[in-house]
C-alpha cells in the first residue's frame, strides 16, 4: 500500500540525486516531500551574479559619486527648449511615415508566411519547420543591425529605415499570427469540406473570418513597437529622429534632446492609446 | 437512395472500423443510427459524403459510385448531401446569416469569394433558411451570444439553404441540454417531413432515436447487429447492441 | 449598429417577414470602405517621401561582402578565448542582460507597487504610471547615452542603462499580477487571526512569485537582444564589436559574430519558453 502511493509520483533526475522525504503519519499512511529546487536555482543565481558582476566590472560607487552628474543632465532634460519644436517636427513625421510603411509591408509579408507556419493547416513538416527557423533566425538579428546594413547596402536614408522596420515587423508578426492560427476551431473548416468547398474556399470563409481580427490587432501591436524602435534607427543613419537625438547629444544640447525626448513621448502615448482602444474593439 | 453493399473500412492504423455493412436507404427516410462510442456509427456517415474513403465493398448515393468521385465531381456530389457536426462547427465571430450564406461560397467565383460579396437573392435565401428552423430573429446576431439550441439551428439553416438531398447528422444533439435536444430533434422530423430530405442521424440516447426516428439502426463492433423500424426493437435487441451495457438515455447525466 | 442590432431582436416580437429582415440588415460596407481608405491614404502619404535610390556606388559589395561573412565566418574568432574574441563577448553580453535583468526586476517591484490602484490611492497610483511610461518610452539607446556621462563607456554602463530600462516594462507587467490579486484569501487569513506580515507571507507573496519570475525571465530575453545592440554606443557588449567590423568592411568577422549572436539568442530564447511555459503549468 505505501510502496503504490510512492511510486505515483514521479520522479525527475533531480530527486535521484537530492532522494525525496517520505513522511509516513502516526495512521501508517505516508506520502512523499521532494527535496525543494529553490537553494539550488538560488545558489545558480548568485553565482551569475557575482561572475557577471566581475565580467562587467560594475562598480555602485562610481554610479553613485557621480549621480550628480546625471541629475544635472536630467533637470536640463526636464526644461526643454519649446524653440527646437520647428526642428523636430519633420524628422519625427519621417519616423511614423517609416513606422507606417514599415508595418504594412512587413505584414502583408507576415500573413501567407504564417499560414504556411501553422501546423494545423500546412500538414507539410518540411515547410513548417524550415519557415519557423528562418523566421526565428530573423527574429535573433537586432534591428540596429539590419538597419546598418541596409544603410550600407541602400544608402542612408528613410529607405534603409523602412527595410529594417519591415524585416522586424515580419518576423514578430509572424510568430505572434502562427501561434494564433494554431489556436483557431477547424470545425467551420471541415464543414466547409463537407458542404463541397475547395481548399481555398473552405479557408478563406471559414478560417479568414476568425484569423483577421488576431492579425489585426498584432499588427497594430507591432505597430507601436515599431515607432519606438524606429525612433533610434536614425542613430545608424536610417532616417528620422534618430538622426536628430545623435546631433543634440553630440553638441550636448540636452535642452534640445529634451524636447525632442518629449515630443516622441506624446506622439507615443497617443498611438498607444489609440491603437489599445482599436485592439479592444478588436477582440 | 443509399446503398452499402459490402463495405469494409480499415483506418490507417490497422482499426477495422466497418466490417460488411449492407443497407439500403430511400429517399425521405428519418433514420438513426445506434451503438456504443467507436461502434462505427460516425464512420458510416463520413463515408457516405466521402469525408472518409471506403477500404472495400461500393457505396452509391443516387446511382452513384461514391468512390470514384474525384476533385471537382465529387465537389458538386457533396453539395447535395449536407452535413450537421456535434458542435456546430459555425464561426462563432460571425453572424447567424453570414454562416447561412457560406453554404453559398462553392458555387461562388474566386472574386465573389474573396471580398464575399453576396447577391440579394442569396442573402433572401438565407433568411427563409433562417425563418424555416425559426430563429429569423437572430440573424444579425453573432454567433457566440447565441445558446446552444440556436447555434445548432442556424448549422441546420446552413445545410438547408445548400438545399440537399440528405441531411447526416453526427451527434446533432449530443453538446445540447435535454430540452433543446428535443426541440432541435423536433426540428429534424419537421424538415424530414416537410421538404422530404433523407435525415441519417448519429445519436447516443436511445429513448430519443426510438422516439422522433422512423427506422433504427444498430451497429456493434463495425457491424449492423439491428435493422427495422423503431417501433419494433425489443429491450433484448437493444441491450444487444449496446453489448449488455445499460444503454445511454437522455437526462443520464453522463 | 447597435440600434440596428435591437431592431433586429424587436422583430421576434412583431414576427417580421423576411423580405422586411432583409430590409433591416446592418449596411457595414461603408466602415470597411472607410478603413480601407485611411489605410490606403496612410500608405500613400508614407510612400510619397521614402526615397529610393537604388543600390550605392558600395551597395553590392557590401551585400556580397555580408553574404561571403555569414557563409566564411571567422573560425579563430568564433572559437578563441581572447578578451576580443566571440565567446568571451557573448558572455560579457550575457552578464549586462543577467544584472540588468535583475536589478531592473528589483527596482521595479516598489514602482509597480506605488502604482496599483488596488493598493494606493488614484491619483498617487496614475502619477507613478506615467512616470513608468516615460522609462518606457526613452528608447535605450538613449539611456545609454546618458549614463555614459556618468560610468564612462563600457559594461558597466551598459547593466545601468538596462537597469533603468526593464523597470518600464517589468513595472508594467507586475502591475497587472498585482491587480489581480485574489484578496478573498488575506480574508480568510484576517479570519484566522494572522498580522499584517504574516499576511503578505503567506497571502500574497505565493500568489506574485510565478508571474513575477515569468515576467523576468520574459525580460531576461529582451535584454539579451537588447544588449547586443548597446555596445553600438559603446556600452559594452558584442554590438560595439560588431558594428565596427560592418563598419570597416571586415566581413568574415562579421560573419562569426551574427552567427555567434543567432545562436545565442536561440539557444536563450528556447529554455526561456520552456521554463516560463513550465511556470505556467504550475510546476
Amino acid at each position: 500500500m505505501d510502496n503504490e502511493n510512492v511510486s505515483q509520483v514521479k520522479l525527475t533526475w533531480f530527486d535521484k540525486i537530492f532522494k525525496p522525504q517520505v513522511i509516513t503519519l502516526p495512521n501508517g499512511h505516508s506520502t512523499i516531500r521532494r527535496r525543494s529546487r529553490a537553494p539550488i536555482i538560488i545558489a545558480l543565481v548568485l553565482l551569475a551574479i557575482v561572475l557577471s558582476l566581475r565580467m562587467t566590472g560594475f562598480d555602485l560607487s562610481i554610479v553613485i559619486k557621480k549621480f550628480d552628474k546625471l541629475l544635472d543632465l536630467m533637470v536640463k532634460l526636464f526644461h526643454p527648449k519649446w524653440s527646437f519644436f520647428g526642428k523636430v517636427v519633420r524628422p519625427l513625421i519621417d519616423t511614423i511615415k517609416m513606422s507606417i510603411l514599415g508595418t504594412v509591408i512587413g505584414c502583408l509579408l507576415a500573413l501567407p508566411v504564417s499560414v504556411l507556419a501553422s501546423t494545423n493547416i500546412d500538414k507539410n513538416r518540411v515547410i513548417v519547420s524550415v519557415l519557423r527557423f528562418i523566421l526565428a533566425l530573423i527574429r535573433t538579428l537586432p534591428t540596429l543591425v539590419i538597419a546598418l546594413v541596409c544603410a550600407l547596402i541602400f544608402g542612408l536614408g528613410t529607405f534603409a529605415g523602412t527595410l529594417a522596420i519591415s524585416i522586424f515587423t515580419f518576423g514578430i508578426v509572424a510568430k505572434m499570427l502562427y501561434e494564433s492560427i494554431e489556436t483557431i476551431d477547424m470545425g467551420p473548416f471541415e464543414a466547409m469540406e463537407a458542404m463541397g468547398a475547395n481548399k481555398f474556399q473552405a479557408f478563406w470563409s471559414a478560417c479568414v473570418p476568425q484569423i483577421l481580427p488576431v492579425y489585426l490587432s498584432h499588427s497594430l501591436y507591432c505597430f507601436e513597437m515599431n515607432v519606438r524602435a524606429s525612433a533610434i534607427l536614425g542613430y545608424v543613419g536610417a532616417g528620422g529622429l534618430g538622426i536628430t537625438i545623435n546631433e543634440r547629444i553630440g553638441w550636448r544640447d540636452y535642452e534640445g534632446l529634451g524636447m525632442v525626448l518629449l515630443t516622441l513621448f506624446v506622439v507615443v502615448v497617443i498611438i498607444e492609446f489609440t491603437s489599445e482602444y482599436l485592439r479592444g474593439r478588436l477582440s | 437512395m443509399i446503398e452499402f453493399e459490402h463495405v469494409y473500412k480499415t483506418y490507417p492504423n490497422g482499426f477495422t472500423a466497418l466490417k460488411d455493412i449492407n443497407l439500403k436507404i430511400e429517399q425521405g427516410e428519418f433514420v438513426a443510427i445506434i451503438g456504443l462510442s467507436g461502434a462505427g456509427k460516425s464512420t458510416i456517415l463520413r463515408c457516405i459524403n466521402r469525408m472518409h474513403d471506403v477500404t472495400q465493398g461500393k457505396l452509391t448515393v443516387d446511382g452513384v459510385d461514391v468512390n470514384s468521385l474525384k476533385g471537382a465531381e465529387l465537389r458538386r456530389f457533396r453539395r447535395k448531401v449536407g452535413m450537421i457536426f456535434q458542435s456546430f462547427n459555425l464561426v462563432t465571430r460571425s453572424t447567424a446569416i453570414k454562416n447561412v450564406l457560406t453554404a453559398d461560397v462553392p458555387d461562388m467565383g474566386f472574386f465573389r469569394v474573396l471580398f464575399g460579396i453576396f447577391s440579394k437573392e442569396q442573402k433572401l435565401r438565407a433568411l427563409e433558411s433562417l425563418d424555416k428552423v425559426g430563429i429569423l430573429s437572430k440573424a444579425y446576431t453573432r454567433c457566440d451570444q447565441l445558446s446552444g439550441g440556436q447555434q445548432q439551428r442556424v448549422a441546420l439553416a446552413r445545410t438547408l439553404n445548400q438545399n440537399p438531398k440528405i441531411i447526416l447528422a453526427d451527434e446533432p444533439v449530443a453538446s445540447l441540454d435535454p430540452i433543446t435536444a428535443r426541440q432541435v430533434m423536433q426540428d429534424f422530423v419537421r424538415i424530414n417531413k416537410e421538404y422530404k430530405i433523407s435525415i441519417l442521424l448519429n445519436i447516443h440516447h436511445i429513448d430519443l432515436a426510438l422516439q422522433y426516428c422512423d427506422r433504427v439502426i444498430g451497429v456493434r463492433a463495425g457491424e449492423i447487429v439491428f435493422d427495422g423500424p423503431a417501433a419494433t426493437i425489443t429491450q433484448e435487441q437493444i441491450d444487444f447492441v449496446y453489448n449488455g451495457k445499460k444503454a445511454p438515455r437522455l437526462g443520464d447525466g453522463e | 449598429m447597435a440600434v440596428k442590432l435591437k431592431d433586429a431582436e424587436r422583430a421576434f416580437d412583431e414576427h417580421l417577414s423576411v423580405a422586411e429582415m432583409y430590409m433591416r440588415r446592418p449596411r457595414m460596407w461603408w466602415l470597411y470602405t472607410l478603413i480601407v481608405l485611411i489605410v490606403a491614404v496612410l500608405v500613400g502619404w508614407s510612400g510619397s517621401t521614402i526615397e529610393f535610390e537604388g543600390l550605392t556606388v558600395t551597395g553590392r559589395s557590401v551585400a556580397q561582402g555580408v553574404i561571403s561573412g555569414i557563409t566564411h565566418p571567422d573560425l579563430k574568432l568564433m572559437f578563441g578565448t581572447g578578451e576580443t574574441d566571440v565567446p568571451y563577448l557573448l558572455l560579457q553580453t550575457m552578464a549586462i542582460a543577467v544584472l540588468g535583468t535583475i536589478f531592473g526586476a528589483i527596482l521595479a517591484i516598489p514602482f509597480a507597487f506605488l502604482a496599483s490602484t488596488n493598493i494606493l490611492p488614484k491619483p498617487i497610483a496614475y502619477f507613478f504610471r506615467v512616470v513608468i511610461l516615460l522609462i518606457r518610452t526613452i528608447p535605450s539607446l538613449v539611456w545609454a547615452l546618458m549614463w555614459i556621462r556618468v560610468t564612462g563607456p563600457g559594461a558597466a554602463c551598459g547593466v545601468i542603462t538596462q537597469s533603468v530600462c526593464s523597470i518600464g516594462m517589468i513595472s508594467k507587467m507586475y502591475i497587472t499580477a498585482i491587480e489581480d490579486l485574489d484578496t478573498r484569501i488575506l480574508e480568510s487569513l484576517d479570519a484566522m487571526g494572522c498580522t499584517p506580515f504574516q499576511k503578505i507571507r503567506y497571502g500574497v507573496i505565493p500568489q506574485l512569485t510565478a508571474s513575477f519570475i515569468s515576467t523576468t525571465i520574459y525580460r531576461f530575453d529582451i535584454n539579451l537582444k537588447d544588449a547586443t545592440t548597446l555596445g553600438i554606443v559603446g556600452a559594452g557588449g558584442i554590438g560595439a564589436s560588431l558594428v565596427q567590423c560592418l563598419n570597416s568592411r571586415r566581413w568574415a568577422m562579421v560573419g562569426s559574430f551574427v552567427w555567434g549572436l543567432m545562436i545565442l539568442v536561440l539557444i536563450i530564447e528556447y529554455l526561456s519558453t520552456q521554463v516560463r511555459s513550465k511556470l505556467a503549468r504550475g510546476e
